[in-house]
């Protein structure tokens, strides 16, 4: 009871915060002491957003970007723990590579972003790169991390039972990887959906990041904040999306 | 079939090397082990005890010697020091594991198992659910449950108190009387060698070596917690402390 009471106070006290700072916004804009033109307000975002649904098919933009994002993060999560599963099964591949993992992975991805267009072509194929070149590396080495952290003592046990390699990744690595994987899939979501838009800025004709980059050319960043407040709702309802995969996984395989 | 060499292990020598040093653990070991006997193999912390047991169950393969498995080593079976249960596996699947693992179906054997222990009703649980001395009787299971002809104890029970390990070292016996298995117990506890073993190996400081055997024969040998009382039990407790020096430290 005391817990609940407890959740309902911290909502309580995001949903006013967002009231608060939206109301102050217009407030603002109104009595222009902000200069709507740069910071818009709720109001014409609003209307906006209205208008872009009515006229201008918001909706196919989402889903352009939401299906790179899904694309771009299934691939992600596939490859890295392919990749993650190999490197743990020959360690001296990991050792040759780390320092080229650490390397490309310090390296900011919008400089490749140029490269990537001139080799995969002004497509959705460089968009879903993009977002693979931010993700990827990371998710390989939190995932192959997660599997040298397996519990030694239970690898001896294995061993005694004369187990093989298939058997070691199903019964230990993959299992006791699992906080870390699902850790990745919250980080990676949020990261490929970054990798989407700066993808988008660089070659899209539809998304959300193609309608921010012509807001900016246009000057109109009514549009430019509409499509931000729009990235927002997505990114918070995939890591909703995320969590509810992952409480169905705990439902199923509960030993806590 | 009884007295029939299971194990013979023939100058078996061991040496670590580090990077500035070698640490020799293991010096010239030899001893045979009988079919269906008890062999407990005694001696002082960091003497290399679970060293010759990781060489004997093929963990370990680096070492000078031979040692000649006159069975099908596949059966070996080896129980830890801790239960090493899998926290993401039912207690169930934590006793199956090794009949998983080696292809082989004895979830009847293994269910049998669970309801005999007081098991069965945590079958679906999971091991944070269950006591110490429950989930040393699941890795005990697991380890039994492909009923192996040589079973090597880790010092089984030494995470326990002693009341639990009392009972579980009364289990592990009868386990192992019932189904003919020959075992190599490795304990620090003189009492525990004692009053499980058919023979009793002492291990010295290292580098070890053989530092004597004997043939435990009690006056009326039952099981390892009535062995205690036994007339004969302090006579081998005296002989055994005084080649580990218990009474001089």
């Amino acid at each position: 009871m005391y817990l609940m009471n407890k959740k309902i106070i911290v909502h309580i006290f995001q949903i006013s915060l967002i009231i608060i700072f939206v109301f102050i916004w217009e407030l603002l804009s109104r009595l222009n002491i902000i200069n709507t033109f740069i910071f818009s307000s709720p109001s014409k975002i609003y209307k906006c957003i209205i208008s872009l649904l009515k006229n201008n098919n918001l909706l196919y933009h989402i889903y352009i970007t939401i299906k790179e994002t899904f694309i771009a993060f299934t691939l992600s999560i596939l490859i890295s723990l392919i990749i993650a599963i190999i490197f743990y099964e020959i360690p001296i591949l990991y050792k040759i590579f780390d320092p080229f993992l650490t390397i490309i992975n310090s390296t900011p991805k919008v400089a490749i972003g140029p490269l990537i267009i001139i080799l995969f072509g002004a497509s959705q194929k460089s968009i879903i790169i993009m977002a693979l070149s931010i993700t990827l590396i990371i998710n390989i080495l939190s995932i192959h991390n997660g599997f040298i952290s397996a519990d030694k003592y239970l690898l001896k046990l294995l061993n005694t039972l004369n187990a093989n390699k298939k058997d070691i990744l199903k019964y230990l690595i993959l299992p006791s990887a699992y906080g870390t994987i699902i850790n990745s899939l919250k980080i990676n979501i949020s990261m490929t959906l970054i990798g989407v838009i700066m993808g988008e800025f660089l070659v899209s004709k539809a998304g959300i990041g193609y309608l921010i980059i012509y807001g900016t050319q246009v000057f109109n960043l009514t549009l430019v904040i509409s499509g931000i407040v729009i990235l927002m709702v997505i990114s918070y309802l995939l890591y909703i999306i995320i969590l509810i995969i992952e409480n169905r996984i705990n439902k199923n395989h509960s030993y806590n | 079939m009884k007295n029939r060499n299971i194990l013979e292990v023939h100058k078996l020598s061991k040496t670590f090397v580090g990077k500035n040093e070698k640490t020799n653990v293991l010096y010239n070991i030899s001893f045979d082990v009988n079919a269906g006997e008890i062999l407990c193999i005694v001696g002082t912390s960091g003497c290399g005890k679970s060293t010759l047991l990781n060489i004997i169950s093929g963990l370990d393969n680096n070492y000078e010697g031979n040692i000649k498995y006159n069975f099908d080593k596949e059966k070996i079976g080896y129980m830890l020091q801790d239960s090493a249960l899998f926290p993401w596996l039912s207690i169930f699947n934590n006793a199956n594991l090794a009949c998983k693992i080696k292809d082989i179906n004895n979830e009847n054997y293994i269910n049998y198992l669970l309801q005999r222990y007081g098991l069965n009703d945590f079958k679906n649980k999971y091991p944070d659910k269950i006591s110490g001395g429950m989930k040393q009787r699941v890795a005990l299971i697991r380890t039994i449950s492909f009923k192996p002809k040589l079973l090597l104890l880790d010092e089984p029970f030494a995470a326990l108190d002693y009341q639990t390990r009392l009972s579980i070292s009364k289990d592990v016996y009868e386990l192992i009387k019932e189904n003919n298995i020959t075992a190599i117990i490795i304990t620090h506890d003189i009492s525990e060698a004692i009053s499980l073993a058919d023979r009793v190996i002492v291990l010295s400081k290292r580098p070890s070596h053989i530092k004597n055997m004997y043939e435990i024969k009690l006056d009326n040998k039952k099981d390892p917690i009535s062995n205690r009382s036994d007339n004969k039990f302090s006579y081998y407790y005296e002989l055994i402390g005084k080649d580990l020096d218990v009474f001089n430290e």
